[in-house]
């Protein structure tokens, strides 16, 4: 049977101490953070996604559809006589993130050309290819027809807006999308939807 | 007895056994510490491979560091590299590894355990334990340093974005600050700045914290440069609300920037453009006197060689006397410089003498001083006024001088009206009095640190004297076991680093040209030039200054 003295034990003690915070300090800065995935799998595409608030596929999603029902359902253009002429501008980004607002009117457009009840002119993004395309050709078309291009009945424009608020508890984002159909010729505004979305994250109590 | 002594020399013998083990496991762990925290850039390195302009080696250099140990500040430093050769994609992808780092930081549970571990690691072991994540200026400044990337791109709106996000972080540490200040000042009864007479003799920062340039700086965090750089991006980015509020802040915070934006947008005395069908384009100021009475909690962060000294009344009835028609006509030109690196954080150690183990070490969070480059020349050529908005592509121009000091006087047709750079950014004295805020804490865990290391090598002489045969070789055993100690904190902090390569200053220049004009930035021997698209509205030109031998120009028209 061994037997440590008092001050053997306390040195025997903190050198244990000590060489459990050195692992410790050690694997301190750079470490437990993730390098890799794991498995790779498909997954539905309509899901809701909540893998942390920025702005995301969901978000996405429920904005067309609703701005999309939204304009089917006003008399603009549910009791217009020939299919109204739109021209897609642009949805300002007003927001801290940096979100791709034309993933929020593609989308919108599919659902809206789906319908049938309004027809689509290029917007900004084509619109060079297509012009590019016409004086290809030019030789071949009259050019009266370019007319037809900007002969635009509406013009959709927008904004996407958000709120960031964070404390040590939790963390809240509001977005506010907003969707306008403006007459050109009168400036008027002849629809304008909003969508709001909210998000919060609790963090954890206690974690790694 | 003969068994008592039997058993006296096998206690004798494990006890031996057991101070080897002690020993050999001290230094184990030494040898481990030198391996596991090695491999980073060191600040030297950096410092003199920008000095040679190894810009490209060094670039590859943070980029291995950074996949070896991704961490904010080897993010942080990678990027800058980057964005100092123009690769502003690139630069772009690397910020935001450093914002996915310290996003994941900010979102970590309430209670985490690494964070208790590598707390009490740096209050009982070594200030390496903690990994770094940026102080309040840092982390604000990442997505101004961001939001430039973006600019260059000739992307308004998503430097916006970033200016948006720089505001948050500001906010959010404004919040943070404020509980602070406000428990401060109810324990040291009003007393903001405190007593910091109790420094350890032989801290070579001593001086700097308590000095008065230091301690009139209103907060670590808030910078008057990102508020102007936010109010002239969000303005291109056609978000003249926003702009609005930040060029407000930007006013409040420095008199500087109130100055610059007067001149620069022509406005008149109760801060609105002078002319009218600017309106819808121009953020408004407040007045003169408002901002004065609302801005004297904030101190001028500025330095003032670089700035003119009129008022700023005197200063708008000069600039609309001499402007007016050619306004209507003329092409912006903002100009941004980034000059030098800040100071770079590193342990300090002072030893004071101690009986059985030799001596005491307490570390310290130190600062290496700012590199500060001399100003580049800046001449424009066709002095006119500012208007308009928009955007379009932009390219390069880049050029290395061997060295030498340029001041930052003008040229031009009117020099007595040239704009001027205004410094609004300083890191050092941001830095400065982070450190300032928090050298009670860092002295606190110092001393825990010291007397745990002090402990342990005072157990190894415990150990040593206690055996008949170590007993006389117990005071070396002890010093032995301090210096593995101390080599073991020595090497762990090297990673306690702060971002270097973040400029130590910033320069904001407006004004503008005659349609077709140009402006010349020059440094020592060489310089560029810059002559604006009669087609453009306006330029921002991003001139980058490292050190006396580098300078790179590079800007965007709209």
């Amino acid at each position: 049977m061994i037997k440590l003295t008092k001050h053997t034990r306390f040195a025997a003690l903190l050198l244990c101490a000590a060489a459990t915070l050195m692992l410790a300090a050690c694997s301190g800065p750079g470490t437990g953070r993730e390098q890799g995935r794991g498995n790779t799998y498909y997954g539905n595409a309509e899901d809701v996604e909540t893998v942390n608030s920025a702005w995301g596929s969901t978000d996405i999603q429920m904005t067309a559809e609703r701005m999309a029902q939204s304009m089917l359902a006003d008399p603009v253009i549910s009791e217009a006589a020939a299919a109204p002429k739109i021209r897609l501008r642009e949805v300002r980004n007003l927001t801290s993130e940096h979100i791709d607002t034309k993933g929020i009117t593609d989308m919108f457009r599919v659902q809206m050309m789906r319908s049938r009840k309004v027809r689509f002119l290029a917007d900004n993004t084509n619109m060079g290819e297509v012009m590019e395309e016409r004086e290809f050709t030019e030789s071949m078309t009259r050019r009266a027809e370019n007319k037809l291009m900007s002969d635009t009945d509406y013009i959709l424009t927008g904004t996407v807006r958000s709120i960031r608020k964070q404390d040590a508890d939790r963390a809240d984002v509001y977005y506010q999308i907003t969707m306008e159909l403006v007459d050109p010729q009168s400036g008027e505004i002849l629809w304008t939807e909003q969508n709001q979305i909210r998000k919060s994250t609790d963090n954890r109590r206690i974690g790694w | 007895m003969g068994c008592l002594h039997n058993n006296g020399l096998r206690n004798s013998g494990s006890r031996r056994d057991m101070g080897r083990t002690a020993l050999a496991v001290l230094f184990l762990f030494a040898a481990l510490s030198l391996c596991a925290c090695s491999s980073r850039v060191s600040t030297d390195d950096i410092r003199s491979d920008l000095a040679a302009d190894h810009l490209a080696a060094l670039t590859e250099k943070f980029e291995e560091a950074h996949i070896e140990h991704h961490e904010l500040v080897t993010a942080l430093n990678w990027a800058r590299a980057l964005q100092l050769q123009g690769r502003w994609q690139e630069s772009i992808t690397a910020y935001n590894y450093g914002i996915e780092i310290l996003e994941e930081y900010e979102n970590r549970a309430i209670i985490n355990m690494r964070g208790i571990l590598q707390t009490t690691g740096s209050i009982l072991l070594t200030r390496g334990s903690e990994e770094y994540f940026g102080t309040g200026y840092e982390r604000s400044l990442l997505h101004t340093m961001n939001a430039m990337n973006y600019m260059m791109l000739g992307d308004f709106e998503g430097a916006a974005v970033e200016m948006r996000r720089m505001e948050i972080r500001q906010e959010m540490w404004l919040a943070e600050e404020a509980q602070r200040l406000q428990q401060f000042l109810e324990e040291n009864k009003g007393n903001y700045d405190g007593d910091l007479s109790s420094l350890p003799s032989g801290y070579s920062m001593a001086s700097v914290l308590n000095s008065p340039e230091v301690r009139a700086v209103a907060a670590g965090y808030q910078d008057p440069f990102s508020y102007a750089l936010s109010a002239i991006t969000c303005r291109l980015a056609e978000d003249y609300q926003y702009a609005g509020v930040s060029l407000r802040r930007a006013a409040l915070l420095n008199e500087n920037a109130r100055e610059l934006f007067t001149r620069a947008w022509n406005l008149d005395d109760k801060g609105k453009a002078r002319n009218e069908e600017w309106h819808p384009r121009i953020p408004q100021l407040p007045p003169a006197n408002h901002a004065l009475a609302a801005g004297s909690s904030g101190t001028a962060q500025g330095d003032s060689t670089a700035t003119a000294t009129a008022s700023p009344a005197r200063t708008t009835q000069t600039t609309a006397n001499t402007r007016g028609k050619a306004q209507k006509d003329g092409q912006e030109v903002v100009i941004i410089v980034m000059s030098g690196l800040a100071p770079a954080m590193h342990m300090e150690q002072v030893r004071i003498p101690a009986p059985y183990i030799g001596y005491l070490m307490i570390d310290l969070p130190s600062y290496v001083s700012a590199v500060r480059p001399s100003l580049p020349g800046i001449e424009f050529s066709g002095l006119a006024a500012t208007t308009g908005t928009g955007k379009s592509a932009g390219r390069a121009a880049s050029a290395t001088s061997a060295a030498s000091a340029a001041s930052a006087t003008s040229g031009g047709t009117a020099h007595s009206e040239s704009p001027r750079p205004y410094q609004l950014l300083n890191t050092e004295l941001l830095a400065y009095r982070v450190l300032r805020d928090e050298v009670r804490y860092e002295i606190g865990s110092a001393i825990s640190r010291a007397l745990v290391r002090a402990a342990v090598s005072g157990g190894a002489y415990a150990i040593a004297k206690s055996h008949e045969d170590t007993e006389a070789f117990a005071p070396l055993i002890g010093l032995v076991a301090n210096v593995i100690m101390d080599v073991f904190a020595t090497t762990t902090s090297q990673s306690v680093r702060n971002w270097e390569m973040l400029p130590a200053a910033g320069y904001l220049c407006m004004g503008s040209v005659e349609r077709g004009g140009s402006v010349r930035i020059a440094l020592g021997h060489r310089e560029s030039e810059v002559t604006l698209p009669p087609e453009a509205r306006g330029v921002v030109i991003f001139v980058s200054q490292t050190t006396n031998a580098t300078m790179r120009v590079d800007y965007v028209t709209y």
